[in-house]
């Protein structure tokens, strides 16, 4: 089964990967290991799940002010996702990623869900393809 | 987002690239958090003053090479490593630290590398809007200053001094700076409030019971020191990622006068007892005697008032300390206090004062053989984590009570 939601673009772009939704915030610094991408938070319910590659869902924003160094190291080393789709606005993985701009380091896309009651969608998805302002769950 | 005709300049390019890379990251971080405009901010305090890694380092090399200069005073937060002849750090942490340092030195930064800002000469004033990353600087400076400071993230906080503008969203609109609840404390006795420990754990129970919302706290008839609220601040900001509360009648948001038109957007109250405060001591607590490692004061930074308070007691008996006692501050305090106090009896007592970082951050102190006793719960709450010791929290005499036994010491006082 197929579903194709709305989403408004913070960073634009396309992307497509496996879908790693996330069932609480991730704080990025101290919480993922940029040298492998992955989540190593011992009280995160997804630790020991890797983020690479794959398209990640954010319920909501967690984790300090260093957080945008720790997601850029980790787009550095190649361990980044693919996209990430927020429930709620978050400045963080946007900065991150606007910085991976400057520093000449491959961007991802960023998009959050239009409608938040979406999310119930992503249960029996587990691959999503991101392209402008539509996110296609398969 | 509505721009002015001197934001589009900078976003053209007409001055300079670093300027536009600037102004293009705040135009994108503005829309994605749905500013409707940018505003001027009149100061940084910027958390990327620590080695992060290779891609933080491209990224200010690349401004360095552009030439990039910040338009407003902007300061750096604490470092990773100590960088003065008193540190205890691996050479390697040390060139990583003092590299990114100079970076942003290169960029017009002072460094400061103190996570206490407002302690430094001239704090920003009620209504100022300045651009703050430090958790518990933002909160104090919301809070006990009314200053304007969202918890600015690392890179926007950079491309903010770069440019002195910011996106207007969160605590710099009237509406973001309601409360959101009710804590009231009437039950608590005024002398509760004599003791600064009492203060920590406030903040660590606000940060658990309100997160990131607003409180309105109620019915505390004292008169904090700034320490006090300092230590409310920094306790809240490591539970609960709390960046303002008002406390009725003390902070400049919330006189008497206000504090009806404050409780209308209030959607709950929640009253505290003076247990509810005790009992966020427990997982902190230890028992008399346990062996103790070191003591660990000041985080945030400690204060001038708390290292002479600390000199006072430390000096009042001839007894050595039996373990050293960490303190960390900034090389701004301790130089004030370089002539007024006995920093070399202190030292030769067993005091170790360290500067530019945290004691809870990778080896700023020797790796410890039992638990670390401290009289911050931000320390205390963070220690654990970062450092595998078992951290307890008490009173700054029960702290050096237990240095000089070398075995914790709770006595009557938390």
């Amino acid at each position: 089964m197929t579903s194709v939601l709305e989403v408004r673009s913070l960073i634009a772009g396309k992307a497509h990967g496996a879908l790693l939704v996330l069932s609480d915030g991730l704080s990025f610094w101290g919480g993922l290991d940029p040298a492998s991408g992955e989540i190593v938070d011992s009280q995160h319910p997804q630790r020991g799940q890797n983020v690479r590659g794959k398209v990640i869902v954010l319920p909501s924003p967690k984790g300090s002010t260093a957080a945008p160094g720790a997601l850029l190291e980790c787009l550095c080393a190649g361990n980044g996702p693919a996209a990430i789709v927020l429930v709620r606005p978050d400045v963080t993985p946007v900065a991150a990623v606007l910085a991976a701009e400057i520093a000449a380091i491959p961007s991802i896309p960023i998009v959050q869900l239009l409608h938040p009651s979406d999310l119930a969608s992503f249960e029996l998805a587990t691959h999503a393809l991101l392209s402008g302002e539509e996110l296609i769950l398969s | 987002m509505h721009l002015t005709a001197e934001d589009k300049s900078c976003l053209a390019g007409d001055q300079g690239e670093a300027t536009r890379l600037a102004m293009r990251f705040l135009v994108a971080a503005g829309e994605a958090m749905q500013a409707s405009r940018l505003i001027d901010i009149t100061r940084c305090h910027l958390v990327g003053s620590y080695y992060a890694g290779e891609a933080d380092l491209r990224l200010l090399r690349r401004f360095a090479a552009l030439g990039a200069k910040v338009r407003v005073p902007t300061t750096l937060n604490a470092s990773s490593a100590c960088l003065d002849s008193c540190s205890l750090n691996p050479q390697i942490d040390q060139e990583q630290a003092s590299l990114v340092v100079r970076l942003h030195e290169q960029l017009g930064c002072n460094p400061v590398l103190t996570c206490a800002p407002y302690h430094l000469p001239a704090p920003p004033v009620l209504g100022e809007r300045i651009a703050w990353a430090e958790s518990n600087a933002v909160t104090y400076a919301n809070s006990v200053l009314g200053a304007r400071s969202n918890k600015t993230v690392q890179y926007l906080d950079l491309c903010a001094a770069l440019t002195g503008r910011i996106p207007e969203y969160g605590l710099y609109l009237d509406s973001a700076r309601a409360p959101a609840l009710v804590i009231d404390c009437a039950s608590i006795p005024r002398p509760f409030w004599d003791e600064s420990m009492h203060w920590e754990l406030l903040g660590l129970l606000l940060g658990y019971k309100c997160g990131s919302d607003i409180p309105l706290i109620t019915g505390i008839d004292a008169e904090p020191t700034q320490d006090m609220l300092r230590s409310l601040s920094a306790a809240a900001a490591s539970s609960g990622g709390m960046s303002m509360f008002h406390l009725a009648g003390i902070t400049p948001e919330a006189p008497f006068a206000r504090v009806s038109e404050l409780q209308t957007t209030c959607v709950a109250a929640l009253p505290l007892s003076t247990d509810d405060l005790l009992n966020e001591l427990q997982p902190y607590a230890g028992s008399e005697g346990d062996a103790v490692s070191a003591i660990c004061l000041g985080a945030p930074h400690y204060s001038l008032s708390q290292l002479s308070r600390l000199a006072t007691e430390v000096l009042s008996s001839a007894v050595r300390l039996k373990v050293p006692i960490y303190v960390t501050t900034s090389r701004y305090n301790l130089a004030q206090l370089q002539n007024t106090l006995q920093l070399g009896e202190l030292r030769a007592r067993g005091i170790v004062f360290l500067v530019d970082a945290c004691s809870y951050y990778g080896q700023v102190i020797p790796k410890q053989t039992a638990a670390v006793m401290t009289d911050s719960a931000k320390w205390a709450y963070y220690a654990g984590g970062n450092l595998g010791v078992n951290a307890y929290l008490g009173s700054l005499e029960n702290c050096i009570e237990t240095a000089r036994l070398g075995r914790l010491v709770r006595g009557d006082r938390s």
